[in-house]
């Protein structure tokens, strides 16, 4: 893949790798530093190498706002002297759906984000994430039952009509 | 990105609704990426691991009850230790007649001395209480506590300046020419109780 085809490739793949970022919990500036990391990492190794470019984006993009985060933590101080820029919201039902999801375990978390909001199968899933494929099936089924009834308890509590996903 | 059908079609559809409401950033990707953007990571932990140890210092020097004395002088040139009240009273500036003062007691004097200014610092506890401090400082210099906010009131004739930071309340006079900072944890002793320590100070002290 030449450079430029890498970087359309990378332009197509942007928002829903971005978005998905946003929702496993990076604020939006993490998001865009940890999509512009994986971007230049791609840009600078063999392109033709990468096989499916939106999965190696997101988990490159993935592991870099993981070791990100967890510097982060040890420079607090520091970090909150920084000028954070202000972000508009997300809507009503990304907010219910980051919520629902900051409720679960990580795997189970990045194992939603890969199969519902990118798109990869389970083989991809399973590759990206560095699980096995029957893991992937398993996590797949338990976490899509405790995401809808978090999403559907959350509904609730502001009227039974707006019930989401049931 | 092939998907299968074994998710749950409501779900999906939700999650694709909620994705799209998420809001992108207006510009996707910096300007040309370079290989030199960024510092080496051990430069970046070094350099982070120091300001930190300055900014710490930098705030407890800032707030701290020792403020008056960093900010006055340079202490490392100067004499100072622990001595009795009675052998403190060589710096030549007000002193308790008593180690009592309105429930306080006395624990620890300590002297400093250098050649243009001295000072005597009066660490005072009681029951239940984390301390108080009183700085005494001869002529020639001034000391004004580190504080957001400064009230002047009058304590038997005397001008007082309260302040207070955020867990401390301090009351600055001058005395005989001396400045005298009496340093209390807000939560423990009000500003009332305070001038009462103003006071009896006032009227205790030689």
């Amino acid at each position: 893949m030449t450079q430029t085809a890498w970087a359309e490739v990378a332009e197509r793949a942007y928002p829903r790798i971005y978005r998905s970022l946003v929702a496993l919990g990076a604020s939006p500036d993490d998001a865009a530093d940890a999509l512009q990391d994986a971007f230049e990492r791609g840009v600078r190794s063999d392109a033709r190498t990468i096989e499916r470019p939106e999965a190696w984006l997101f988990v490159v993009a993935l592991r870099r706002w993981r070791t990100h985060r967890w510097r982060r933590r040890l420079l607090v101080p520091l970090d909150a002297l920084r000028e954070q820029p202000v972000a508009p919201p997300p809507g009503e039902n990304a907010v219910v759906l980051i919520a629902a999801l900051k409720q679960l375990p990580r795997r189970e978390r990045e194992v939603i984000v890969c199969r519902y909001l990118l798109g990869l199968s389970q083989r991809e899933t399973a590759d990206a994430l560095g699980m096995a494929l029957g893991t992937v099936g398993a996590t797949t089924s338990h976490a899509t039952q405790k995401l809808k009834e978090r999403i559907d308890g959350q509904d609730e509590r502001s009227g039974p009509e707006a019930s989401a996903v049931r | 990105m092939d998907r299968t059908n074994d998710l749950d079609p409501k779900l999906q559809q939700f999650a694709e609704r909620a994705l799209a409401e998420i809001p992108l950033p207006l510009q996707h990707w910096r300007a040309a990426p370079t290989r030199a953007r960024r510092l080496p990571r051990a430069a970046v932990v070094v350099v982070a691991v120091v300001s930190i140890a300055l900014v710490a210092s930098g705030a407890a020097v800032a707030n701290g009850f020792l403020s008056e004395v960093f900010r006055s002088g340079n202490v490392s040139a100067a004499g100072s230790r622990p001595v009795t009240l009675e052998a403190a009273r060589v710096a030549g500036v007000p002193l308790p007649r008593s180690p009592e003062l309105e429930g306080w007691t006395i624990r620890q004097v300590q002297l400093t001395i250098t050649e243009t200014w001295r000072s005597v610092d009066l660490q005072y506890v009681r029951p239940g209480s984390r301390g108080m401090g009183i700085g005494v400082w001869s002529e020639g210099i001034n000391v004004t506590p580190t504080a957001d906010a400064v009230d002047t009131i009058t304590v038997s004739g005397t001008p007082v300046q309260i302040a207070g930071s955020r867990d401390q309340r301090t009351a600055r006079f001058t005395q005989r020419g001396a400045t005298v900072v009496i340093r209390v944890f807000a939560s423990e002793v009000g500003p009332d109780e305070l001038a009462s320590l103003v006071r009896s100070w006032l009227k205790g002290s030689e």
